[in-house]
């Protein structure tokens, strides 16, 4: 990254700073969301211009708000039985995929991941079937949308990788996940954060740093929270982690019986 | 035996095929391979037989014969088109037997002669004798016989064996290397008594017959025999698996699937017509099936048969509108009407011509400026009519004559003279008006026309007469005058009868008592107060009673009502402009003034009249001022003057939209209608060995200006001429700045600006899009398995010739190659689909695939060429465009193996295409879908028509909504791509 667009991507913080207005938010978005499709790791100031982007943007109040009104006031100007594929609709689905696709996923809020999870259950915006003769693929639905960002936003313990399809099983892979995430019966982080989070029933979230939340949980354990274990991910995978399991513990023996004997 | 060949005979087996259906046999749908072969053998009635080459035809393909005598010079003979028949090519045939050979005679049939084989076994003795031995015919007990009057002839020594009939007998002699010691000769049966006496009498010639054989073959070597180059011939068939008879660029063979339904393929064609309706087109190889609105598919519907296709025809089912939609818009000229000083003479707008010129009764509108007509020697002067070369007929007063009279003005700025002629001995006679010579409408270029003919009334008058002389003038009621051999208005025909009707040449009339009017000897019941000539053939009446109609006549045939044109007041005589009072009627329909002058100042946008039209189409615009005069107490009247602008590309789809204003606005905008014609003026530059060259895009302005000159400026872009006059002006126009952007052109004339603004120019941004293109090998293919290798030089041509004039983008392209099982790909690289045993790459797979794809740093668009073809539902396409994912997939070209350039051409096109889904998003124009729809427009020019009528060579224009929609997307990624550039690449 060179110097001047580190320049113009800083001033879309500052300008926000300075005017914290509903325009130069979605700027910052807008910079966030290119600046993050080209980040290269290997980069040190675009990792450090990306990082503040994220930062600054994470802490924007009401982002999700902001960034749902974008989507959610272009498809209310769409007129009333707007045909997919007319050039009116091909810009919503752009801008629509721009942002739960695209923007959501730099943003590593627990907010984001509400509306994510949320968007899990979103299929308004189903694609119709391929006709004959159509040589395009349509974006898929909001749902899978939210799979992507998901996928991209860098939580723990993902169930599924950045790069994972969009396809049915996932999605329910994700729905799986969300279920008691959404209910407050689990918790979770992002990576590079010592902070959890855990949602109440009335859609607020507390935060606990990483000692807390041991600490919280135990105490809660009797009250309101499920501790019914969860179950991540399809039945296969789950074998896959017990396997996993059984043959770490089987290396561990094995690894201390050696160290016993020499 | 006898051989020859035939002349090549087809024979087709009819009654074989009928009995089977075509889908049913055993016809060969592999493309590019060898049909299913066999030779077959066959006697004729007349016991001749041939040899015959058979092989089962596909359906579609072509067959076409050709035979060498050497292999290496082929004679291209017939040719079949193969419908799924056994096709046989007579190679061989052996003479019948001749019609005069001999016949048995009648009668008892002759006793049976049976031939006895005798082998024998010779040998020599040592005193020249010979000895034979054989098996008894009579007892077949071993029996010698010895000759010592024979001897054998050297020549046996190279022959060791003999054979031929002598009689009854057929001797199949051996020798063996010995000789043999003579016996004495037993007494022989009578068989073998027979045979020997019948070797001894033939040995003589058994001997000769040796010696010859041997001699041949010991002393003369072998000498070929001359070649005849008719002795042998080799054939061959060629297979042509490229053939597309309705040029749909669907091949024949492969139209045949689908119409049989072979391997599971659509029979049909399913799209949406422009009104949105769907539609199926069976397949069909001739084109034969028609679309919903009757037209052959394949081949372009021109319903009135007047050689325009019916989308591009400004009226379908009129043969007479035999014009293409016009393509225009108009710069509205301010022009000054002169402020009257006299309180009898107010100024107003009297006509406008060809040349642009606007006339008033004592002034002109040219060039942008209002002057006053010369007045020369007279006292007075009121023009009257103006023709369109600008000469100018008026009426004048002077001292000279006692009455006013006709004068005529060969140039507004020319002093004008009086329109006389010499009478009856040297009295002169003076045109002059009178209220009889003109017919309530008439006027303008309808009174005078360009041949100086016009009617009116004449005074003769004595020559050297004074006013006091007045009262001896003579009265010609009506007569006509025409223009002399000089170029004078000086000559008076016989006067004319109260009806005359003349030729559309004169180009009015006046219908006789009984309101008739006949004109190219057709009668019109209507008075004709203008006639326009469209072209030799097409003429136009328009009459002013009993009501304002106006009648067409094409070919001398019979006038026909044009209801259309009800209360029409005149027409260019291009045929597609009209005016009404208060619209213009373009392309067969009717438009306001702010739709077709766009932009246009909000004074002229309501309240306005139109009230001229010149021969090429200018328009005159009257409108009432609200103050009155105050010096004459009238009220002021205000003009303007529209000139029609035309823009002409200099190459096809390189930068001129001017398709965009054809179609209606919709309701929504979102129909991808302009009010202006659009140029595009690329913005940077572009190097080559001779050095740095401006971008540019060439094209021309066709507005009729004649000796006017009309400036424009830009604010976004330079033109190489910005200073239009005569027809029309070619020029070259590149962009300006750093930012594309969106403006118009401003035109001036006589220092004044227009008050509408008929040509917006967008300056684009030069960009360039990396492409890369990753060829999959999905198995262990060793070449390409995309089956067709882009050359990326030739590849890069393309792209930039479609895009770079148009949206001033070209292309870096690179390519890698992906193996299955390489890299963490996985194996196969994608999921496959069986049909009928072939395998597919169905686009539901087109995610999974993209997900383990790399996606190269610095790529704009990747495009992955597969080694399948693509099923989209339940079709095949060529390629497809994963929307919002930046990504191409090409399928496998099925098409043209045999035809390699055209495959090339098919496969480059198919890429720009879905480039251009990668730019503008989902849909296509003529399935009513996309950004620009533009319904009523010809969408098979545009890149983005669907492969239901995207041909290369045509299908190439991309519209102003295009241009808009792709560089949103050319913001977004090149341009950010290139912002995160530097330490990222």
């Amino acid at each position: 990254m060179n110097a001047g667009a580190a320049e113009m991507y800083r001033n879309l913080i500052v300008n926000y700073n300075d005017l914290p207005t509903v325009e130069n938010a979605t700027k910052l978005f807008e910079g966030l969301e290119i600046c993050g499709r080209y980040v290269n790791k290997d980069n040190q100031l675009n990792v450090a211009v990306y990082e503040e982007l994220k930062n600054s943007a994470v802490t924007i109040p009401q982002h999700v708000d902001i960034l749902t009104g974008q989507v959610e006031s272009a498809r209310a100007k769409l007129p009333e039985g707007t045909k997919w594929h007319s050039g009116e609709h091909n810009s919503f689905q752009s801008l629509r995929v721009m942002i739960v696709r695209d923007t959501l996923c730099h943003i590593p809020s627990p907010e984001v991941v509400q509306l994510l999870g949320s968007y899990l259950y979103d299929e308004r915006d189903t694609p119709p079937p391929i006709r004959p003769g159509q040589d395009w693929i349509d974006s898929n639905s909001n749902a899978y949308m939210a799979c992507r960002a998901l996928q991209k936003i860098g939580l723990k313990n993902s169930p599924l990788p950045p790069r994972a399809s969009e396809n049915p099983d996932n999605l329910a892979t994700w729905k799986l996940w969300w279920g008691p995430i959404k209910a407050g019966n689990r918790t979770f982080s992002f990576v590079g954060q010592d902070v959890e989070y855990r949602f109440r029933k009335d859609g607020t979230y507390e935060a606990l740093s990483r000692d807390g939340a041991q600490q919280r949980i135990t105490k809660d354990v009797g009250g309101e929270i499920d501790s019914t274990p969860t179950k991540i991910g399809k039945p296969a995978q789950r074998w896959l982690i017990l396997l996993g399991g059984c043959a770490a513990l089987f290396a561990w023996l094995r690894w201390q019986a050696k160290r016993r004997k020499s | 035996m006898k051989t020859r060949f035939f002349p090549l005979v087809v024979v087709f087996f009819s009654t074989l095929a009928s009995k089977r259906s075509l889908a049913q046999s055993a016809i060969n749908w592999e493309q590019n391979t060898a049909p299913p072969y066999w030779v077959e053998n066959f006697t004729h009635e007349d016991q001749s037989t041939s040899r015959v080459l058979v092989f089962q035809s596909t359906p579609g393909v072509s067959y076409t014969v050709e035979t060498s005598h050497d292999l290496s010079q082929w004679t291209k003979g017939q040719a079949f088109y193969g419908l799924g028949q056994v096709i046989a090519i007579p190679m061989l045939q052996t003479a019948a037997p001749p019609a005069n050979a001999p016949t048995p005679p009648s009668g008892n049939p002759s006793p049976h002669v049976v031939s006895k084989i005798v082998s024998l076994v010779l040998r020599p003795t040592a005193n020249n004798g010979i000895v034979i031995n054989w098996h008894s015919l009579d007892h077949q007990l071993p029996v010698e016989y010895h000759f010592s009057n024979l001897t054998m002839d050297e020549a046996w020594n190279g022959n060791l064996y003999y054979m031929k009939q002598y009689g009854p007998h057929y001797f199949c002699i051996s020798h063996p290397a010995a000789t043999a010691v003579p016996k004495v000769n037993a007494i022989l049966d009578p068989l073998d008594a027979a045979m020997v006496l019948s070797f001894e009498a033939n040995f003589t010639t058994i001997n000769t017959e040796v010696a010859t054989a041997v001699d041949r073959a010991r002393l003369n070597p072998i000498t070929p025999a001359p070649f005849d180059p008719n002795s042998r011939k080799f054939f061959r068939i060629l297979a042509d698996w490229g053939l597309d008879s309705d040029s749909d660029l669907s091949p024949d063979w492969l139209e045949f699937m689908g119409m049989m339904g072979v391997n599971g393929m659509q029979g049909s064609t399913t799209g949406t017509d422009p009104n949105g309706n769907p539609f199926e087109i069976p397949s069909n190889p001739f084109g034969d099936a028609t679309t919903p609105s009757g037209q052959a598919a394949g081949t372009v519907l021109d319903t009135d048969g007047d050689g325009i296709s019916d989308v591009e025809d400004m009226h379908p089912t009129s043969k007479f509108w035999n014009k293409k939609k016009i393509s225009v818009r108009f710069a509205l000229m301010q022009v000054d009407v002169p402020q009257s000083t006299e309180e009898n003479a107010p100024q107003h707008v009297l006509q406008t011509n060809a040349k642009g010129q606007v006339l008033f009764p004592k002034a002109i509108w040219q060039n942008g400026q209002t002057q006053n007509l010369s007045l020369g020697s007279f006292t007075d002067v009121n023009a009257l009519a103006m023709n369109d070369k600008g000469e100018i007929l008026g009426n004048a007063t002077d001292d000279a004559i006692p009455f006013g009279g006709l004068c005529l003005f060969s140039s507004a700025t020319v002093a004008p003279q009086w329109i006389s002629t010499t009478g009856t001995g040297s009295n002169m006679i003076y045109a002059t008006l009178s209220d009889s010579s003109f017919y309530g409408s008439f006027g303008g270029a309808d009174l005078f026309t360009d041949t100086r003919r016009f009617c009116a009334a004449g005074k003769e008058i004595e020559l050297g007469a004074t006013t006091e002389d007045s009262p001896n003038v003579i009265w010609h009621p009506k007569a006509e005058w025409k223009t002399s051999a000089n170029g004078q208005v000086t000559q008076t025909q016989a006067a004319l009868n109260s009806t005359f009707v003349h030729d559309a040449a004169y180009i009015w009339g006046h219908p006789n008592q009984e309101s008739l009017t006949t004109i190219n000897g057709k009668t019109l019941r209507d008075e004709v107060r203008r006639i326009v000539k469209l072209d030799e053939s097409r003429l136009l009446a328009f009459s002013g009673k009993p009501l304002i109609q106006v009648h067409s006549m094409i070919d001398s045939e019979k006038w026909v009502k044009e209801s259309s044109l009800f209360n029409a007041l005149d027409a260019s005589s291009t045929g597609v402009v009209a005016l009404f009072r208060s619209d213009a009627w373009i392309n067969y329909k009717r438009y306001s003034i702010a739709h077709i002058a766009p932009d246009i100042h909000n004074d002229w946008k309501f309240d306005s009249d139109w009230h001229d039209v010149s021969p090429k189409g200018h328009m005159l615009l009257v409108k009432s001022a609200t103050s009155a005069n105050s010096v004459t107490g009238t009220t002021l009247e205000k003009a303007a003057l529209a000139f029609p602008f035309i823009l002409e590309d200099n190459v096809f789809a390189t930068g001129v939209d001017d398709q965009s204003v054809l179609t209606s606005p919709s309701d929504t905008n979102e129909n991808g209608y302009q009010e202006k014609l659009w140029v595009m003026a690329p913005q940077g530059t572009w190097s080559d060995g001779s050095g740095t060259h401006t971008n540019s895009n060439a094209f021309t302005v066709k507005v009729p200006l004649d000796t006017a000159t009309m400036t424009m400026t830009m604010v976004n872009a330079t033109a190489t001429v910005t200073s239009l006059t005569g027809q029309s002006t070619a020029l070259e126009m590149s962009g300006t700045g750093s930012q594309s952007l969106d403006n118009k052109i401003t035109f001036a004339m006589g220092g004044q600006d227009t008050i509408s603004f008929p040509i917006g120019v967008k300056s684009m941004k030069k960009r360039t899009v990396n492409v890369h293109l990753y060829r999959c090998y999905h198995g262990s293919e060793a070449t390409s398995p995309h089956g067709y290798d882009f050359d990326e030089t030739a590849l890069t041509q393309y792209l930039n010739d479609i895009y770079g004039p148009q949206i001033n983008v070209y292309f870096s392209i690179t390519s890698s190659e992906l193996y299955a099982g390489q890299n963490s790909l996985p194996s196969p690289l994608y999921g496959t689909s069986t049909l009928d045993g072939i395998d597919y790459f169905p686009l539901s797979q087109q995610k999974a695939l993209l997900d383990v794809m790399p996606a190269n740093s610095g790529v704009d668009i990747r495009v992955f060429l597969i080694g399948h073809k693509l099923v989209v539902g339940q079709s095949i396409a060529l390629g497809a465009a994963p929307i919002d994912t930046n990504t191409v997939i090409l399928s496998q070209i099925p098409f043209y193996e045999n035809l390699p350039e055209l495959r090339s051409v098919l496969a480059m096109h198919t890429l720009a295409h879905e480039i251009g889904h990668v730019f503008l998003g989902p849909g296509h124009p003529d399935e009513v879908s996309g950004p620009a729809t533009l319904p009523g427009t010809n969408r098979t020019m545009r890149l983005m028509c669907s492969g239901n009528g995207n041909s290369p060579g045509v299908s190439r224009l991309l519209v102003k909504a295009e241009w808009d929609k792709a560089e949103e997307w050319l913001k977004r990624f090149p341009d950010n791509r290139l912002l995160n550039a530097a330490g990222n690449d």
